[in-house]
């Protein structure tokens, strides 16, 4: 009760808000005490608006103790006055307080019983589990992930091809502008190319006397016609050496006598491709009987791609080609200036082809991936998926067991692969 | 006793209109609301004395939920009667009974 007001103050002031004289207020509250008294006495209770309610408690006797002496008193039972302060004084009074409510106390250790909580000297750790949680399941992401980082690396193994001739791109400019010290003798004749034929007209057997005997020496030095546009290989200069390579075994003309394909060396062909089933042969004899296919003698700047694209009218079934000469061209990039070869008819046109001229087309593929996988062509698997793609598994049957299983694989990595059964 | 019947006894008494005094009960009530809203306390001889406690925040403890709650700090008014009203309602029988 630190502030005070004195009754005279207090009266001061309800005169001058009102306006009223001073004797009249301090008149007033003299008998406002005097009423509220007669009130509490007649009713026990005296409700004032705006300020509360007084009002009377019996209590019964109970004893007490004399402070100074310690003897016990009996105090008798007697009536207490109380006072109730209005809600709205309440609130006023406590208007700073009003916003702040009671907190429920959760985790208080010191405020629970001894009994059930005993001192625990470890409580500190047990109370941060998660940070230990947290931490251990970190370090355990960060291994996991370093283990499977390591395995990723190690799981696709580059295929390497067996018989790999590599030839660098500076290997290739020395060649070329490597000087000659000796003069090089021009081929003086070439052969006479036989008339384009249609497909109605008949053919002409090729009789080899009539062939002049200079084409042998020009066979000595070849002229290399361009590989086919559908490679594009680093494997220009690999003409001059595979052209060397096969010199020995190259067959002279004076055979065509007989059949060619009667005199397949076997030393050609590797095992696998023997054991399939038997390739048409280029029968020449066969197509002076009405077949309407067709013999073209290799020229200059001539290519499978665009041999097959006068004859077929679409360049990407050259394979066809390839199929029926695969005995005479060696490698499907390199042709021999001279060479004749057959072209076989297709019972369709480019755009419609039979079912037969599809699997005739298809085993061409096939063959030409086997040639370039015996060469060391890296793009040879691209060639058995083109064949793969038509989805004709007898061809694909046949050549089976000669198909690499690393090409296979290979195979069926590429987006929109057919498995080969 | 209601509050009218207050007004009308002291209307009574003091010999003014109940318009008035009921005015002046309701200023005067004003400023005691305005002295205790600034922790002012006040007597009324024969009466009592009005006043303001703080009630700082505690921790209490709730038996039925079994739980501790802090109760936060309030300013409440209290009122102590004046010795001569104690007195004079010791001895009355007729009062509320406990």
């Amino acid at each position: 009760m630190r502030n005070k007001i004195t009754f005279s103050d207090l009266v001061d002031r309800i005169a001058n808000e009102t306006g009223a004289s001073r004797q009249l207020i301090h008149n007033l509250l003299k008998e406002l005490v005097t009423v509220v008294n007669e009130g509490l006495l007649s009713d026990g209770k005296v409700s004032i608006t705006g300020l509360g309610v007084f009002g009377l408690k019996w209590r019964a006797a109970r004893q007490g103790i004399n402070p100074q002496t310690g003897e016990a008193i009996e105090i008798p039972a007697q009536n207490r006055v109380y006072f109730n302060a209005e809600a709205a004084l309440r609130r006023f009074i406590n208007r700073k307080y009003e916003h702040i409510k009671s907190e429920i106390i959760v985790d208080d250790i010191k405020q629970s019983s001894p009994i059930n909580k005993p001192k625990d000297s470890f409580s500190w750790i047990k109370g941060r589990t998660l940070i230990w949680s947290a931490v251990l399941l970190g370090l355990l992401l960060i291994v996991m992930v370093r283990v499977f980082s390591i395995e990723k690396q190690q799981r696709y193994p580059v295929p390497q091809l067996e018989a790999k001739i590599t030839v660098s791109r500076d290997d290739v400019a020395k060649t070329e502008k490597k000087p000659r010290r000796y003069p090089v003798p021009q081929p003086e004749v070439f052969v006479e190319s036989t008339p384009q034929v249609s497909e109605t007209a008949k053919q002409k057997p090729v009789d080899p006397a009539r062939l002049p005997d200079e084409v042998q020496t020009s066979t000595a030095q070849t002229e290399v016609a361009d590989k086919t546009e559908a490679e594009a290989t680093p494997m220009e200069s690999m003409s001059d050496k595979a052209l060397s390579v096969g010199k020995e075994k190259r067959r002279p003309f004076p055979e065509l006598e007989n059949n060619v394909a009667e005199t397949r060396t076997e030393d050609t062909e590797p095992e696998s491709i023997k054991k399939s089933s038997p390739v048409p042969k280029p029968d020449f004899l066969a197509a002076s009987e009405g077949n309407s296919g067709s013999v073209h003698h290799i020229r200059r700047g001539d290519r499978l791609w665009t041999i097959a694209k006068f004859f077929y009218t679409d360049p990407f079934l050259w394979p066809n080609i390839y199929r029926v000469n695969s005995e005479v061209i060696e490698n499907p990039d390199v042709l021999e200036v001279g060479k004749p070869i057959y072209v076989p008819p297709l019972e369709g046109r480019a755009g419609n082809l039979s079912q037969n001229d599809m699997m005739d087309i298809i085993e061409g593929y096939v063959r030409v991936y086997l040639a370039y996988r015996r060469l060391g062509n890296i793009n040879a698997p691209y060639f058995l998926w083109v064949a793969t793609k038509q989805n004709i598994p007898e061809v694909l049957g046949r050549y089976k067991d000669s198909i690499v299983e690393l090409d296979r694989r290979f195979i069926q990595n590429i987006r929109g692969s057919v498995q080969i059964r | 006793m209601t509050g009218s019947e207050l007004i009308k006894r002291l209307a009574e008494r003091l010999g003014r209109p109940q318009r008035e005094i009921r005015g002046l009960l309701k200023s005067s009530t004003g400023i005691f609301k305005k002295t205790l809203g600034v922790d002012f306390s006040f007597t009324i001889p024969k009466l009592g004395t009005f006043g303001t406690h703080m009630r700082h925040k505690r921790k209490a403890y709730n038996p039925h939920y079994k739980k501790f709650v802090v109760l936060p700090s309030k300013r409440v008014v209290f009122f102590h009667p004046s010795s001569v009203l104690k007195d004079r309602i010791k001895d009355i029988k007729g009062g509320n009974e406990e």
